[in-house]
């Protein structure tokens, strides 16, 4: 499971996933937007317990999917929310955001 | 194999059932550890990943859980991001590769296991058929101390009382009879003897032919051994009376017994017996021998310790070589 991701240009990112996973993908992608939307919602509150607790499983779950630019993303979030750096999260969570609707995602029989 | 997952996020859920259920793993989720720790008591599972942060109930108590529940078989526990209290961890984010991998070598380790458990229950069941084998050729307290050394075993008993039992007119009956139906006969009559003798704890020596030996007060001493063979002997009789031979004259038995200090022990390297030496064995198996048909003949040795509580009758003097004249008596009753 491969991914091509520069963030620098608006080209599509091309994501290589397991064919196993196909029909899982729609809903995990979703998850992310929602988690987006979430960790937006916590900002405003200052939660930064939950802003890092959704970027734990942010790290946790990206990579296993072949979405390892989630997994990397995940991380930062938790990082700044520990950090309580909402610039810092705000950013990576624009860059999540542009990930999400730059991938194209090729399905591939493992 | 089944693998019960302890997983609160259900993207993770979702990934690790369809990585194992395409490799026919059957997998049973829990949202949280407690979930799990209830899940995993009522059901059987030897291979269990758990997530290491989850609500409720962290993986590390799932696993200290699990290893403290008294359940058969070993059960094999993935942690997943960290290692403290598991057989083997596993890192997020999920990799299809390294979690297969150590699934893998969790389903080796508990088939290694079960064949290991299933080897050292049959060892236990051999062992205990062995055992059993052991105890029906030996006392308790002589295959004991077999196990424990192998030389041999010669214990001097100041105190014990012998008894040997044969049929009488056992000659006449063995031309009656095929060889086949005189020891099926033999069969029953000893078999009978062997319970009465196991009820009164006393123990059987050995047969040979149609006689039946029996002694108490041996391996183990007890101040009662006199009596204890006079109530066998009694009890042996009744049985005769009451046993159907199928043939024109009931069975008709000799008891002889006398008591004394005896040898007791396994001596030689093959084909090992327990038995008894001595003159108080040599002398109750010439009361046997002298014995009348449905009698119980004693040595004066005997009667001198049973005379208080036992009616007798005094039969006389034989002659015996090596010993001169010896006085017998026939137990007839309790006083």
């Amino acid at each position: 499971m491969t991914a091509t991701h520069d963030p620098t240009i608006g080209e599509k990112i091309i994501v290589t996933v397991d064919s196993d996973l196909e029909d899982l993908i729609p809903g995990f992608l979703e998850n992310r937007n929602r988690d987006i939307k979430s960790i937006f919602d916590a900002l405003t509150r200052d939660d930064y317990a939950a802003i890092a607790k959704l970027g734990h499983t942010m790290k946790g779950v990206g990579g296993g999917y072949g979405f390892d630019a989630i997994t990397d993303t995940g991380r930062l979030i938790e990082q700044a929310a520990k950090d309580k750096n909402p610039k810092k999260i705000k950013a990576s969570l624009n860059e999540l955001s542009d990930y999400l609707e730059r991938i194209e995602i090729v399905f591939e029989s493992s | 194999m089944r693998i019960l997952i302890a997983e609160d996020d259900k993207d993770s859920q979702k990934l690790l059932t369809r990585i194992l259920e395409k490799e026919n793993y059957e997998v049973v989720i829990a949202d949280d550890g407690r979930m799990a720790w209830k899940i995993f008591q009522t059901e059987d599972f030897r291979l269990v990943i758990t997530d290491w942060i989850m609500p409720r109930m962290k993986g590390l108590e799932l696993c200290e859980k699990i290893r403290t529940k008294e359940k058969p078989g070993y059960v094999y526990i993935i942690l997943v991001t960290s290692k403290d209290g598991a057989d083997d961890y596993v890192t997020k984010p999920y990799d299809r590769g390294e979690l297969l991998a150590r699934v893998r070598a969790g389903q080796r380790i508990i088939n290694l296991e079960q064949t290991i458990s299933e080897k050292n229950r049959e060892l236990f069941l051999e062992k205990e058929k062995s055992e059993r084998l052991l105890l029906s050729i030996f006392p308790r307290f002589i295959a004991d101390r077999l196990k424990q050394d192998s030389g041999p075993i010669a214990d001097s008993l100041a105190e014990a009382s012998v008894l040997f039992a044969g049929i009488n007119d056992f000659s006449s009956l063995v031309a009656q009879k095929t060889p086949i139906e005189v020891v099926d006969l033999l069969g029953q009559v000893f078999s009978a003897f062997d319970r009465l003798a196991e009820q009164r704890g006393l123990e059987k020596i050995k047969t040979l032919g149609d006689i039946y030996m029996a002694a108490a007060g041996v391996p183990v001493p007890r101040p009662d051994h006199a009596e204890a063979v006079a109530e066998l002997a009694f009890a042996m009789q009744a049985e005769m009376v009451r046993f159907d031979a199928g043939l024109d004259a009931p069975f008709q038995l000799r008891v002889g017994v006398s008591s004394g200090p005896v040898v007791a022990g396994v001596i030689g390297t093959a084909k090992l017996a327990y038995d008894l030496w001595g003159d108080t064995v040599s002398t109750a198996a010439h009361m046997e021998a002298t014995a009348l048909a449905g009698s119980i003949q004693v040595s004066a040795e005997t009667y001198q310790r049973l005379q208080k509580n036992f009616v007798f009758e005094e039969r006389g003097e034989f002659y015996v070589s090596g010993k001169g004249n010896i006085r017998t008596y026939l137990l007839e009753g309790r006083k």
